[in-house]
């Protein structure tokens, strides 16, 4: 095995885009739909990259992509300074490993909870039965589960419990990269900062990187090093997410930053200012794609796609008007 | 853990169509599988002097105390008969349910999970069955190789096949999509691995409820077919062939046609009610 460069990020995607035929009948025409138009993002070591937009906006197929679970249709990823297509399955799963949004859906209801925690090491044949025992039941400790749970059925736990155990089962092979795609809006309220805390702490345990996908742009304040912005399959901004966060330069994540709710009842609804054109993946608009809902678009915008290009040392944007 | 058993021994407690057909289900497998030691005469046996002598509860006068249930028109004893006839049914229904089960399954989990092409190919196999008329093709088929045991259950259960591979299809298209077969993915698993391990498991509940209904289908045809002289061919002692040979003597004798016919029939409900029972028992979300 070829040692891999010291420089080389955990995970980078060149120019990754991933389009779907969808037919609309029979006889119709098959229609290109894009989900991934054009992503270049890195992920280094360590790392917590926030990658943030709304529904639809191709945030999960990029996941999906870089669980190898589903090829780019152009560009290129690479794990750990290698393209994904030449790692096998079984090294892949000790690179990368994801948990989900829903823990309803992501355990397997017939399995008690020691064999979903410990399937992992049963498929990659790690250790005796004994060892792979001790090492479920460490891992359960680890995430906060009591060594009775070991037995349950996901049916017998709760919401937050599931999560857990989703979390045990993303980190029982000790992946170098977990892709947590929206791994809170599916929990209460008051049970999403417990699962944020324990995926921060189990990454300062075990130097865990993370591609950290949500619509909840606090949340991603509160893990994220870095952020990204994606809007109808491209990254429009790109930068430290504290800065991304309290002074965006693209009104589309300074859209998505006065969406969020306050408290206050006294400030009423956000104002966006978006108009009421929703996206289409079907027909992606010419030029800057995000110009039809701009509220500060120009002529140029709907024409030239404006690159995502470096602004003002820190941070990439995709905008014509960003200074 | 405890908390689901009680709630299982409870779900058992009033489920009465369920407990009935256990009961009863399990008498008829007890009697099928100790007919020598419960038939009071040789099922094959024939007393030309004893020729239709009816039950007691039908002719209290002509009816002879040895014979329970009377004989048949050519001296056989008709308990003994129905007793070995009990084996007849429940091995064709058995091995018929296996044979389509099996080849429903596969089929219809391969489509559902693999998509695309394989589900074109599957799609177009049960369509194709499904434009089969079942007892046209059996009777053709038994016509052709002549009708025995294993004939039967293998023709029946190369055409009871398609309901399986309907709905494991749908079933294996919804377990498809969800995150632990993702996870299970992600991890590594082979695609045989993640078949036996995430999908099957989750999708075998459905099977029990099709599983006892062709049972019941591959009884009622294999009747049906022997009644019609295509099925198991005399002297074996099949309920169908019974209600057959009965036949000619409908209007002098009833009670002749009538008891295999109430045996088939009991047997049919008995398993449906089983299937249905041991459905609402096993769903993971306590369907009532």
């Amino acid at each position: 095995m070829a040692v891999p460069a010291v420089s080389a990020p955990l995970l980078e995607l060149r120019d990754v885009a991933r389009t779907y035929r969808v037919g609309a009948g029979l006889f119709a025409k098959k229609r290109v739909l894009t989900a991934v138009a054009g992503v270049s993002l890195q992920v280094g070591r360590g790392e917590v990259l926030g990658l943030v937009g709304e529904s639809g906006c191709g945030k999960s197929t990029l996941a999906r992509i870089i669980l190898g679970l589903e090829a780019p249709s152009a560009g290129e990823v690479f794990l750990d300074g290698r393209p994904i297509g030449s790692i096998g399955r079984l090294e892949r799963g000790r690179l990368v490993q994801p948990i989900f949004q829903d823990p309803y859906s992501s355990l397997n209801p017939r399995r008690q909870i020691a064999s979903i925690v410990g399937l992992p090491l049963d498929v990659h044949g790690i250790g005796t039965a004994g060892e792979r025992r001790d090492a479920v039941a460490e891992m359960l400790a680890l995430v906060g589960l009591a060594p009775h749970h070991a037995t349950s059925f996901p049916a017998q736990l709760s919401g937050r419990q599931r999560q857990r155990v989703a979390i045990a089962r993303a980190l029982v092979l000790r992946p170098a990269l977990v892709v947590c795609d929206e791994p809170t809006s599916a929990l209460d309220v008051s049970v999403q900062s417990q699962i944020l805390n324990l995926l921060m702490d189990l990454r300062e345990r075990l130097g865990l990187a993370y591609l950290f996908i949500s619509h909840n742009l606090a949340v991603v304040h509160m893990l994220a090093a870095r952020a990204a912005a994606m809007y109808l399959g491209r990254v429009v901004e790109q930068g430290e997410a504290q800065r991304v966060l309290t002074a965006p330069r693209h009104p589309y994540t300074a859209a998505l930053l006065a969406s969020v709710l306050t408290p206050d009842a006294s400030l009423g609804l956000p104002q966006m200012r978006l108009g009421t054109v929703f996206p289409n993946p079907l027909a992606l608009p010419t030029g800057c794609s995000f110009h039809p809902r701009c509220p500060l678009a120009l002529e140029r915008c709907s024409v030239e796609r404006p690159p995502l290009r470096q602004v003002d040392g820190d941070g990439l944007v995709a905008c014509h008007l960003a200074q | 853990m405890s908390g689901a058993q009680v709630t299982r021994r409870a779900r058992w407690r009033g489920n009465w169509g369920l407990i009935i057909a256990a009961v009863v289900l399990g008498a008829i497998a007890l009697m099928a599988v100790a007919a020598p030691l419960l038939a009071p005469f040789d099922p094959y046996e024939q007393i030309l002097d004893d020729r239709m002598l009816p039950p007691a509860f039908v002719d209290a006068e002509r009816a002879s105390p040895d014979h329970l249930l009377g004989t048949d028109n050519l001296g056989r004893d008709y308990l003994s008969r129905l007793i070995y006839g009990a084996r007849i049914s429940l091995l064709i229904g058995f091995f018929t349910m296996v044979v389509s089960g099996v080849i429903g399954t596969v089929l219809g989990v391969a489509a559902g999970f693999f998509g695309g092409r394989t589900d074109m190919v599957v799609s177009f196999l049960v369509t194709t069955r499904l434009s089969l008329p079942v007892v046209m093709v059996a009777l053709a088929v038994v016509a052709v190789l002549g009708g025995s045991l294993q004939v039967v259950v293998l023709v029946l259960g190369l055409l009871l096949w398609d309901r399986f591979a309907v709905v494991m299809r749908s079933a294996t298209m919804q377990v498809r999509s969800r995150d632990y077969v993702t996870a299970a993915r992600a991890i590594g698993c082979s695609v045989p691995r993640i078949l036996w391990g995430e999908v099957l498991p989750n999708v075998v509940s459905g099977l029990v409820v099709i599983a006892s209904y062709e049972m019941a289908q591959a009884i009622l045809l294999e009747a049906a077919l022997s009644f019609l002289g295509l099925g198991v061919q005399p002297p074996l002692p099949s309920w169908g062939l019974m209600v057959s040979e009965a036949k000619e003597f409908m209007l002098f004798e009833p009670w002749m046609i009538m008891l295999p016919g109430a045996a088939i029939c009991v047997l049919v409900l008995a398993i449906n009610l089983l299937g249905d029972g041991i459905r609402d028992l096993t769903a993971p979300e306590g369907r009532r």
